[in-house]
């Protein structure tokens, strides 16, 4: 194995046995499942809320209401929840402990939209807990107004409906844009959590032979080309891995819930455009080769990960600015910043990949974005390797001065 | 066969940051299989003269060869301990010294590793992290991945600094038994009464220039037979930095 092997291998290793790299590449996962999960599940309810809203009404809870504006069902009223005429009456029912809640609904809450309510604080309760109490009221009148209105009425006032719009284009075709999007959306989504997850990352993979002073001793076994090189090759390989493990779940989420109605719609609405896919895909693997290369130039400059990350902001925020214009990034028509941020180095993956997720990008600029973006990462990388180089044993900050030709031709050199 | 004549030869080495001079004009050559002395005040350029020898700066001017070449990992085996040292401080003692190992082309890292850890005594730490050690556990370490492979050439940069007595016995005696296989070994150092015990030439560094360069014994004849400790007062008395 070569020297730029081992040093590949070494950090590859080295990060997989760190816990701390674990976490970073399964939380976000974990959390996606988590987050999507619960959303399909609550979306399966939606109707079954409605009709079982009752049944949530705390059994044990002697409830007293004075409905004047006649919103609670009759038949809802009974043994556990009374009716009440007089509200002092009810005030001094739940003073003595013969309810335990009371509401009052005045005749304008159509206009107020309120309800006043006292509820009995319980011997082993904090009177915090009392306020969770609410929910009762709540219920009984979700049931009540459900009990009212025809089911198809509950799904529409419950914005549990979905519209399946099928566009058509001059000659009469679907145009299906938004299914089109989605697996592109996905592609640039991995390549945002991507730039989040390894930015610190990289720059202590660059810095940290120089923080621990390893830097002479190492020098004299590699060069700092083939050690930088190194790093810079098990940084993308761990990335690429980072990508798979982002794939796994999301694939096997969609696969366990294609049955769900939310999760089928949206497998339904999927549109393969090859072409597209492919594109952003080139996209965001020269993309991953310009951010670590732009990541690896910061921290082959600087002494610590401590002052590296001062600087590797301005990379991080250059990336995420086309988010920040997504106005003038999705307009048909482009505008001077639609181009800027299309062509400015750091800018160029994000706008590109939404441009091209929503079938805004043509082909011609497509090839002058990748190849734009892999001029410069290519230069980045043989910069960071220079400055490695000349870095390598630079254990304190020299003082930064805004000469961009000296710095430009000090980097050079 | 043994290699024999210079192993290193320095020739109007010059050398500047930002403008300040640090080297003015600095010629020298070390004989293979000497132990030589590099000596100089605090700020005299002896680490930097090193660093460029191994190609870690390059020279404002002048040629600085390590077997008639610039200095190439791949094809001379050097063994350099420098003033600044640290470890990977998250990994474990062996996963450190394997790594070092195989940069430098060891057939066997993990069996060498092994073996030195056992006869420096901290065999048994060999799957602890580095930042479990204490500091002397930490030099020993350090010395290991120095003396790997044998070297060809040994540079210690002031390498009993920080040392305690146990493993600044080890050190001598691994310079002893790497003297005897051959190594030429470069040191600097401050410890005068070393350079005496262990060095066959030296050269004091001055205003980056040499002040005087030769055999140890030429040095003292030179300055009246004293000692290297009086030469190093009467040479750097005034304006050291120390």
């Amino acid at each position: 194995m070569n020297k730029i092997g081992i040093v590949t291998k070494f950090e590859i290793v080295r990060q997989l046995k760190k816990p701390s790299f674990w976490v970073a590449l399964l939380l976000l996962p974990v959390l996606i499942i988590g987050i999507v999960g619960i959303s399909a599940l609550s979306g399966y309810s939606t109707d079954s809320v409605m009709e079982s809203a009752m049944s949530k009404v705390d059994g044990d809870a002697k409830i007293g209401i004075t409905d004047a504006a006649n919103v609670v069902e009759p038949k809802f009223f009974g043994e556990k929840i009374v009716a009440v005429s007089d509200k002092d009456k009810g005030l001094e029912q739940v003073k003595k402990g013969e309810l335990d809640e009371y509401y009052i609904i005045e005749k304008d809450f159509l206009e107020t939209r309120q309800i006043k309510g006292y509820v009995r604080q319980k011997e082993d309760e904090a009177s915090l807990f009392s306020l969770m109490q609410s929910g009762n009221i709540m219920n009984i009148l979700t049931s009540s107004a459900a009990s009212r209105v025809a089911p198809a009425d509950i799904i529409i006032l419950s914005n549990s409906v979905s519209v399946d719009t099928t566009t058509l284009d001059a000659n009469g075709e679907a145009v299906n844009t938004i299914g089109k999007a989605i697996i592109p959306f996905a592609v640039l989504a991995i390549f945002y959590v991507l730039i989040c997850v390894f930015g610190n990352r990289m720059l202590m993979a660059v810095v940290e032979e120089k923080e621990n002073r390893i830097s002479e001793m190492i020098l004299t076994a590699v060069s700092a080309k083939q050690l930088i090189i190194g790093k810079i090759i098990a940084l993308i390989a761990l990335g690429f891995l980072q990508m798979v493990v982002f794939m796994i779940p999301a694939l096997v989420l969609l696969f366990v819930n294609r049955d769900n109605p939310a999760i089928s719609g949206i497998i339904g609405m999927i549109e393969f455009d090859p072409a597209s896919i492919a594109m952003n895909l080139a996209l965001l693997i020269f993309s991953y080769f310009l951010f670590t290369g732009a990541s690896t130039l910061v921290g082959s400059m600087m002494p610590t990960a401590r002052d590296a990350s001062q600087y590797i902001g301005i990379v991080m925020v250059g990336m995420i600015l086309p988010l920040m214009f997504i106005g003038a990034i999705l307009s048909p028509e482009p505008s001077f910043m639609t181009y800027f941020l299309s062509y400015f180095p750091l800018s160029t993956p994000i706008a590109m990949m939404i441009r091209n997720a929503v079938g805004l990008l043509p082909w011609y600029e497509f090839m002058i974005g990748l190849i734009e973006i892999g001029a410069f990462s290519a230069l980045t990388i043989y910069l960071a390797a220079k400055s490695f180089q000349k870095n390598a044993i630079n254990f304190s900050l020299t003082k930064f001065s805004f000469k961009p030709r000296k710095n430009w031709k000090k980097v050079r050199e | 066969m043994t290699k024999l004549g210079n192993i290193i030869k320095v020739d109007h080495f010059k050398m500047a940051f930002n403008g300040k001079v640090v080297i003015k004009d600095l010629s020298f050559e070390v004989k293979r299989g000497e132990i030589f002395g590099l000596l100089g005040s605090n700020g005299s350029g002896k680490t930097t003269t090193i660093r460029t020898l191994l190609g870690l700066y390059d020279p404002t001017g002048g040629e600085l060869l390590i077997n008639g070449e610039k200095y190439d990992a791949s094809k001379v085996n050097v063994g350099y301990l420098p003033e600044e040292r640290g470890l990977y401080k998250k990994e474990t003692v062996i996963d450190t010294m394997v790594y070092f190992a195989t940069l430098k082309g060891l057939k066997d890292p993990r069996g060498w590793s092994m073996k030195y850890l056992k006869r420096v005594g901290i065999g048994d730490k060999f799957d602890q992290k580095i930042e479990k050690l204490s500091t002397g556990q930490q030099q020993k370490v350090q010395l290991g991945i120095t003396i790997m492979g044998d070297p060809e050439l040994l540079i210690l940069d002031e390498p009993t600094k920080g040392f305690d007595p146990v493993n600044r016995k080890l050190l001598m005696d691994i310079i002893d038994e790497l003297h005897k296989k051959g190594t030429t070994i470069i040191m600097i150092t401050h410890y005068m009464d070393e350079v005496e015990r262990l060095c066959d030439s030296a050269l004091l560094l001055k205003d980056g220039k040499a002040y005087a360069y030769g055999a140890i014994a030429d040095i003292k004849k030179k300055f009246g037979g004293k000692s290297f400790d009086q030469i190093f007062v009467e040479v750097y008395g005034e304006g050291s930095n120390e």
